[in-house]
């Protein structure tokens, strides 16, 4: 197994804290790794890909490859490179990494966060969305929230590029909504967040997170993810956590609101228009126990004057025109199916 | 024989995809290796389209299949693997059971014994608060919820005790937009719609959505123009999948009418290989047999008579020939 081998050396070795692995073209089979500002760049080629995934899977059919050794360790890790939701293999590594952990301490433990999340944040596309990778990355945010907070910080920084390489990354958008609900990350974790969204209008994962965020933020802590949460404590393999208590009601509910129209005015300014941002901050607005009205008569007047601003053009045809046109539409959509809905 | 009283310029090539089904098993390329711990799954998904379009027996008999569902036995777990040597996990279990079935709804391969080791390995998965995992690892999602109770129903042993947490925690996956997540407040997810509205209707518990214009609404959505065809989330690209788990869902709630049908038929068919068979999620994109099971399932939703299919059952995906033979769970109020 001397290419997962290589790989687990090229990642290990590397204190950067971006590191992505990605497929390369060309037919030679080795691993290449160069660092370019400070990341970390492994690249693969298909031939080597295959070849990596074979040896893993030469061993896996041997003999003795259930057996609690770093050989079985390091085939685990070349399987959940190269296949997803591989469950038995998921199932195993799970028990061979505790396994091991009692034999080599917690260094080991970091170097598995280290390789998990750069698996997580690679541009592989099938390895960045997998549900149980980022399962298994739930439980050691868990062990490492308190612990370990550079390495928190390092996993959350990785999180953020799944969400940007992989467009709509469901289960990465979901991973992080978990921690704002759980109160792993605050504030200034919605600020990144809000960039991002502002820079993808049309990703509707990471508005939805922007949604779950707010209130988290807020205050309002979901208690099926505190429960999650206490529950993998509780079967922590590794060592003891505390258990968090939910907070069932918003805190600041005017921030939370002034944060709401902050971002609905500043989507009207841009003129986007895209109907999800509008409709998870209508819906935010709404869980906080407001009314809707404010945001949709905002939508409304907007509407109403780059309507009257067309019009004075003398209704030309143009690429702008157009495109505000295509504008007022959504937000006149979006007044008559809220206001409709309520 | 090619179907031609199509509405659309794409002919259903039936007899390419059934050569492309049954030579699944003959590629034994990388990628075959890649996948097999998808196998269950695989065998089911071709299983499944030879079947609706009436056609399984002749070109894939019985004996060898049968035969390979059992060789992945985990007697472990007390469940089936996706291959020999893997562990038993709910997902290839349903598939196994879904098998078996389509091939006799007797399952006489299935003893009593192990009827019994795989409804306590089912049941063992379920949490305290009614979710279900999908094996030892612990992973949560409603996928797992709905095929747990898929397959507690076929073996006939879904129990209030069971289906009633397992309802109550589906209910707390309902979003504000009316569709359903993974978990209680992850995103709407067109494919997780069709395992939570599944969970209900097999639990016989569909009143329990008191209005589903606002779901109806989410999933009409998820119809693109000008393709034609349905996304999984807004703003994503259509995807022939979602063909059946949009389609499936609103066939439970009795409007299919509320999307374009003629449109629907015409992505899918586009989506076909005209050289080799099989179907893929967008047109000329690399087809498997995952889109072309739900590629013929969506089909058969839209119009089974005009294909000459057999019907399929919107909550089991099964021909509804073999939905018709095991008892549906009825609640008495």
């Amino acid at each position: 197994m001397e290419l997962i081998c290589q790989l687990h050396s090229h990642i290990t070795s590397s204190t950067s804290d971006h590191k992505t692995i990605q497929l390369i073209p060309g037919d030679q089979v080795e691993i290449v790794a160069a660092h370019d500002n400070g990341n970390l760049e492994i690249g693969l080629t298909k031939k080597t890909y295959l070849a990596l995934f074979k040896q893993c899977h030469l061993y896996w059919h041997s003999k003795d490859s259930r057996s609690p050794t770093l050989d079985t360790y390091l085939m685990t890790l070349g399987y959940m490179v190269t296949t997803n939701e591989n469950t038995t293999i998921i199932a195993l590594h799970d028990t061979v990494t505790a396994q091991l952990y009692q034999e080599h301490g917690e260094e080991f433990l970091l170097r598995e966060i280290d390789i998990i999340s750069t698996y997580l944040s690679s541009r592989l596309k099938k390895i960045n969305k997998s549900s149980s990778l980022w399962s298994l990355m739930k439980r050691y945010t868990v062990l490492i929230a308190e612990k370990y907070p550079d390495v928190l910080k390092t996993v959350v920084l990785r999180a953020w590029q799944s969400c940007q390489v992989h467009f709509a990354n469901y289960y990465a958008a979901n991973y992080l909504k978990w921690c704002f609900q759980v109160g792993i990350l605050h504030r200034e974790a919605l600020e990144t967040l809000q960039q991002l969204c502002h820079k993808n209008l049309r990703d509707v994962s990471l508005w939805n997170l922007q949604y779950e965020a707010l209130l988290s933020v807020g205050g309002l802590r979901s208690q099926y993810s505190i429960n999650e949460h206490n529950r993998l404590a509780k079967d922590s393999k590794y060592w003891s956590v505390q258990p968090r208590t939910p907070i069932l009601a918003i805190d600041d509910p005017e921030w939370v609101r002034s944060e709401i129209i902050r971002q609905f005015e500043w989507l009207l300014q841009i003129e986007c228009s895209i109907r999800t941002p509008y409709v998870t901050l209508i819906n935010a607005e709404e869980r906080i126990g407001g009314e809707a009205d404010g945001l949709l008569d905002l939508a409304s007047n907007k509407s109403s004057s780059v309507r009257k601003e067309i019009g004075s053009t003398n209704g030309s045809e143009g690429s702008v025109t157009v495109k505000r046109m295509e504008f007022c539409q959504v937000l006149e959509t979006l007044w008559h199916l809220e206001a409709k809905g309520r | 024989m090619e179907v031609s009283d199509q509405p659309s310029e794409h002919q259903f090539l039936k007899q390419k995809h059934i050569q492309y089904v049954i030579e699944q098993d003959s590629h034994k390329s990388y990628e075959y290796w890649l996948s097999e711990h998808l196998r269950m799954n695989g065998l089911y998904w071709g299983v499944t389209a030879l079947a609706t379009m009436d056609v399984l027996e002749a070109n894939l008999p019985r004996g060898k299949v049968e035969e390979y569902v059992m060789s992945c036995w985990d007697s472990a777990s007390g469940a089936f693997g996706a291959f020999p040597k893997h562990d038993g996990h709910i997902l290839s279990t349903l598939s196994a059971l879904q098998i078996l079935l389509i091939y006799d709804v007797a399952m006489p391969t299935l003893d009593s014994e192990k009827r019994s080791q795989l409804t306590q390995f089912i049941v063992g998965l379920q949490q305290d608060d009614g979710s279900f995992q999908g094996d030892r690892f612990g992973e949560i999602d409603t996928r797992f919820s709905y095929t747990a109770l898929s397959s507690l129903s076929i073996l006939g042993e879904l129990t209030p005790e069971i289906a009633d947490p397992a309802i109550a925690f589906i209910m707390q996956c309902q979003n504000f937009d009316g569709s359903f997540g993974l978990v209680p407040g992850s995103e709407s997810h067109a494919a997780q719609v069709f395992t939570c509205i599944g969970s209900l209707a097999i639990c016989d518990l569909l009143h329990l959505l008191k209005d589903d214009t606002k779901l109806s609404n989410w999933l009409s959505e998820r119809q693109v123009l000008p393709s034609g065809g349905f996304n999984g989330r807004p703003e994503k690209l259509p995807d022939v999948c979602y063909s059946w788990w949009v389609l499936s869902s609103l066939a439970i709630f009795g409007k299919k009418h509320w999307v374009d049908l003629p449109m629907l038929e015409k992505f899918i068919l586009a989506c076909q290989d005209g050289s080799d068979g099989g179907i893929s999620d967008r047109p000329d994109n690399q087809t498997d047999i995952y889109h072309t099971c739900f590629g013929i399932a969506g089909l058969s939703l839209i119009d089974h008579r005009r294909y000459g299919f057999k019907e399929i059952d919107p909550v089991y995906c099964m021909p509804s020939e073999t939905t018709q033979h095991f008892t549906k769970w009825k609640r008495v109020s």
